[in-house]
């Protein structure tokens, strides 16, 4: 099975069992991903992001949650066959994370540098002494000074955690970093200053990194591929520009519409009426339909499928497929 | 630290005064009058009065108070049994040895017991084990210590023959009593422990130490326990307390000569001073106990170490402004 791309999902779908029924949070998702490349995960809350981050990582909280199909290839190789220990060995290794709440993301009782150093000696056949030596380093990276090593999260500001979390994720120089919405718990200043250390570092060691937002600005600073989540499916995908330059479906449309524009004065924001539908009762055919402006009938019944109308840009709407409405 | 220690010492005194007053107030209106249940029914009216006198049993509440505090204090005297003519002191140090042996390896048992179940029903929550460790916890909950110390001995010294029923005169006689008490307290150490480890386990942080390769082994042990540790901590603190002082049903059961007994025994008697020795002793260790479960926190949780740091300063600069 040979695979050009270094990452690659193939129709994913995770489930969470509930008490209120079946919760399909991700839907027969696709992506590629090449070294170095940025992809930018982008939709609403509640949109199955953080689900499909979490489904790479293998780090789905079973239960409630399952993995109910699909493949995911690293470098070729199916991840979702690996047994737990080889899955281990990938994590924080090849494939690491950085989570959205810095707040509550590292453990109150350990030292900041411990908990860089325990990644790294986790990976690598090094003495605590050498590994705690390179944590230093990678505290340093980040920007925090290395006499900080021995402190402990409660004492270090909200932007200054995000560092330690993005400097855990980044201790073994990983291949693939999953960033989940890393600026949302920060406040504006320090989001600019997290966000240009995260593409400065990812720069300097040539890692592929999917960035989870809804943050459109922060995607086209950051990344060149684009993908727009909704409802657990993807509904537009392709470059940078070709969704930011010639958006297709309507949802990204209204998503962009939304964005208030700076040159004319708006009283209200435009916005996409109506929610997202209940995950655990989603409709036959569009999920997008009952909000769309475009909607025609057969949207209630017929869910399109992905079609490419450009090389490499991908929109899933009855408008552009062909033989549809249009 | 060391400020923090001091302080928690120094404000142990109002606690232990208030303890004295309390104690002495309720001996001192206790129905029965030591003189008489000391020289029995037949004793006559003159001599019951000469020993009230010679005892100074007669004096108002307020001066005997007063006098029982000042010994204490200057003296370090806490009186003598009516009973015996023994310095309560000697008393209670007599069998105090005992009660803390009693409480520590009870502690021991139901620490190693509550701790290992309540991790295994946690981290395998809603699977046998869990169930399992919660059947036991019901047990254990429910079962009045006396009554399970009377079935134990029942059990392996009635009809298997195995452990001495009552009595202090070797290890055999210190397996069944540490037995019963810790079991009866690892019940609750286990759920705390299940509960407490439950809520931690969902916590961001575990899932950060999982995604950075962590094994799960490591990730319950390394990161999960020590959050968790604070509520477990606090309830064997407590269970070490009441041990110190309350295990009279079981030393009672198995016939162990330790403070709980002696102190019953004394309310029988209305030994005044024997009680009051007792219940300060008690309420001493007790205090202690739980300087030590706070300084134990401190050591637990860096954010409580602060806090106490924090404290200290603050002290000082009002000091400074004032």
């Amino acid at each position: 099975m040979a695979n050009k791309h270094f990452l690659e999902i193939k129709d994913l779908s995770i489930h969470y069992k509930t008490d209120s029924g079946l919760v399909k949070a991700v839907n027969n998702l696709s992506l590629n991903l090449d070294k170095g490349e940025s992809l930018g995960l982008v939709g609403e809350t509640g949109a199955g992001k953080t689900t499909t981050a979490l489904g790479i990582m293998n780090l789905i909280p079973d239960p409630p949650g399952i993995i109910a199909s699909g493949e995911i290839f690293l470098e070729g190789e199916n991840i979702l066959m690996l047994n737990r220990q080889e899955m281990r060995k990938l994590r924080g290794n090849k494939i690491s994370m950085v989570f959205q709440d810095p707040m509550t993301s590292l453990n109150p009782v350990m030292s900041v540098g411990k908990q860089i150093a325990e990644s790294i000696q986790i990976h690598e056949k090094l003495s605590k002494v050498e590994a705690e030596k390179r944590a230093v380093d990678v505290l340093e990276m980040v920007g925090i000074p290395g006499e900080r090593f021995n402190e402990y999260p409660h004492q270090f500001s909200g932007g200054m955690r995000q560092r330690v979390v993005i400097a855990i994720a980044l201790a073994c120089k990983p291949d693939l970093l999953i960033a989940d919405e890393p600026t949302t718990a920060l406040d504006v200043t320090i989001q600019a200053q997290v966000l240009d250390l995260i593409s400065n570092l990812k720069r300097e060691q040539n890692t592929s990194m999917i960035l989870i937002t809804h943050d459109l600005g922060v995607v086209a600073e950051v990344c060149e591929k684009v993908a727009i989540m909704y409802a657990g499916e993807l509904v537009e995908y392709g470059t940078l520009d070709d969704i930011y330059n010639h958006t297709k479906h309507p949802y990204s449309i209204g998503l962009f519409a939304s964005i208030p524009n700076i040159y004319s004065e708006e009283k209200r924001l435009t916005l996409i009426p109506g929610l997202m539908p209940d995950p655990t009762d989603l409709p036959e055919g569009c999920s997008f339909c009952s909000r769309c402006n475009r909607a025609v009938e057969q949207c209630k019944v017929h869910n399109p499928a992905l079609v490419e109308t450009d090389p490499g840009h991908f929109v899933r709407c009855i408008h552009y497929e062909e033989g549809g409405a249009l | 630290m060391l400020k923090f220690i001091g302080k928690r010492l120094l404000m142990m005194i109002p606690v232990l005064l208030g303890v004295i007053i309390l104690v002495f107030t309720i001996m001192f209106y206790t129905p029965g009058d030591p003189a008489r249940i000391m020289l029995g029914a037949g004793a006559s009216e003159e001599a019951v009065q000469q020993l009230r006198e010679e005892k100074g049993l007669n004096r108002p509440y307020f001066v005997q108070l007063g006098d029982y505090i000042k010994n204490i204090v200057l003296h370090g005297d806490f009186g003598e049994s009516f009973q015996t003519g023994e310095p309560v002191l000697n008393e209670i140090l007599e069998r105090f040895p005992t009660t803390l042996k009693l409480a520590s390896l009870s502690v021991l048992v139901s620490l190693i017991v509550g701790l290992s179940m309540g991790i295994l029903s946690a981290t395998h929550q809603y699977s046998w084990i869990d169930k399992f460790a919660t059947a036991f916890a019901l047990l254990g909950v429910s079962m009045p210590s006396f009554w399970a110390g009377l079935m134990a001995t029942i059990l392996f010294s009635s009809i298997l023959g195995w452990l001495p029923a009552s009595g202090s005169y070797g290890w055999k006689y210190w397996i069944l009593p540490p037995l019963v008490l810790g079991l009866h307290s690892a019940a609750s150490i286990m759920r705390m422990t299940r509960s407490s480890l439950l809520e931690v386990i969902r916590q961001d942080y575990i899932r950060t130490a999982r995604a950075k390769g962590q094994s799960e082994r490591k990730v319950i042990v390394v990161h999960a326990l020590r959050n968790a540790l604070i509520p477990v901590v606090t309830v064997v603190g407590m269970q070490f307390g009441v041990l110190l002082g309350g295990s009279i049903l079981i030393e009672s059961v198995f016939a162990l000569p330790g403070l709980g007994r002696l102190i019953i025994g004394a309310i029988g008697k209305r030994d005044r001073m024997v009680v009051q020795g007792g219940v300060l002793f008690l309420a001493l260790s007790f205090s202690f106990v739980n300087l030590l479960v706070d300084i134990l926190y401190a050591y637990i949780d860096p954010r409580i170490m602060s806090q106490y740091k924090a404290l200290n300063k603050k002290k000082k600069k009002v000091s400074k402004n004032v």
